[in-house]
């Protein structure tokens, strides 16, 4: 299967430029968990996250801008100040967006207290992160665990796209 | 009639098998993926993508299992709960269809005839779900969910009744895979 390198950053981020990226991820709380596919946009102050099933059926919508985070999921709506919280409340797991939007990349979150641990994980905001790509020198990780207290999220990033221009800050 | 069709096929396959080439189309954009699916009557299926990345989604009668390869990950619930989540679910079932879903004719496009089927109940992940069919063969499905998502998925090379080995129906974790329960 796949070779798995540890994935070092190429050069350090300083614009949080915007991003198209779809893959899979699948989370884990105590032995119970879940698999999707999803699509996620971002560019700064705004993001949407839809997550699918294999069948390309959304289950689940984050969209965060100025006004505040939205979920839609099982044709209801919620509303909050921040993911985590919202996720957390309608999900059972925090979803990190605002920090995901840079490990994601490959970077620890800028302004962030941070740890590399021992065998070279990075630990930010009580999430432990590892980073693997398929090969040496790649631009960004193709996989990426994070986990914090009984809960694994695993995500492949697998296609990155330019930003849809369609959805212009 | 299509839904004479639809009756027809399922009455006529206890075993399928077939490639199938899936789009789904999504906010402007189409992300392609193709794969092969067996069906063993009643209830059991077998449904993997190869391409763009190995999933494997198994039904074995009792409990739903989909694995992903790379994420190194398989979850399992029961079969019922996934009915909404695999048209491969709703193709293995004897009577899945009409116990779930009213079925009405929706006419003929390109020797396709097609029919509509409604799900009776609301939460089945898909507000639309239409079959095509020609010869008592099925052609093609296409479904859409209430976020306006469009999952279009055409049959090819489809055998009726052909010899499958039972353990293409049962699954068992590759060795160093986590299995989680939704």
């Amino acid at each position: 299967c796949a070779t798995q390198v540890a994935f070092r950053p190429q050069q350090e981020l300083v614009a949080d430029a915007p991003f198209a990226l779809s893959g899979r991820l699948s989370v884990q709380v105590d032995g119970k968990g879940q698999l999707a596919q999803f699509d996620w946009t971002h560019a700064a102050g705004r993001d949407a996250l839809s997550v699918n099933t294999p069948l390309g059926n959304t289950v689940a919508r984050v969209t965060r801008d100025a006004a505040g985070v939205v979920l839609e999921a099982d044709g209801k709506r919620w509303q909050a100040e921040d993911v985590e919280t919202l996720t957390e409340q309608v999900l059972g797991w925090p979803l990190p967006l605002a920090n995901l939007v840079w490990w994601v990349r490959g970077h620890r979150a800028p302004g962030v207290p941070a740890v590399t641990l021992p065998d070279g994980a990075l630990e930010q905001q009580g999430w432990q992160i590892r980073f693997t790509a398929d090969e040496a020198g790649s631009a960004y990780p193709r996989r990426i665990e994070l986990s914090r207290d009984g809960i694994v999220l695993r995500i492949v990033a697998s296609q990155w796209r330019p930003y849809p221009l369609a959805v212009t800050p | 009639a299509a839904v004479a069709q639809l009756k027809a096929f399922v009455a006529g396959t206890r075993t399928v098998s077939a490639q199938f080439e899936q789009t789904v189309t999504s906010q402007g954009r189409q992300e392609r993926a193709h794969g092969t699916l067996e069906i063993s009557r009643p209830g059991k299926f077998r449904w993997s993508y190869a391409k763009p990345y190995e999933q494997l989604i198994v039904g074995d009668g009792k409990r739903l299992w989909i694995y992903d390869k790379e994420l190194a990950q398989v979850t399992s619930r029961a079969l019922d709960a996934a009915l909404g989540s695999s048209p491969a679910a709703l193709l293995a079932g004897d009577n899945a269809i009409e116990a779930n879903y009213k079925l009405r004719e929706a006419g003929k496009q390109g020797g396709i005839e097609w029919l509509v089927a409604t799900p009776r109940l609301a939460d089945s992940g898909f507000s639309s779900l239409k079959m095509g069919f020609a010869g008592n063969t099925l052609k093609e499905m296409q479904l859409t969910d209430s976020f306006g998502n469009v999952t279009d998925i055409r049959f090819d090379a489809l055998k009726k009744n052909p010899p499958l080995a039972a353990d293409r129906f049962r699954f068992a974790a590759p060795p160093g895979v986590d299995v989680l329960s939704e």
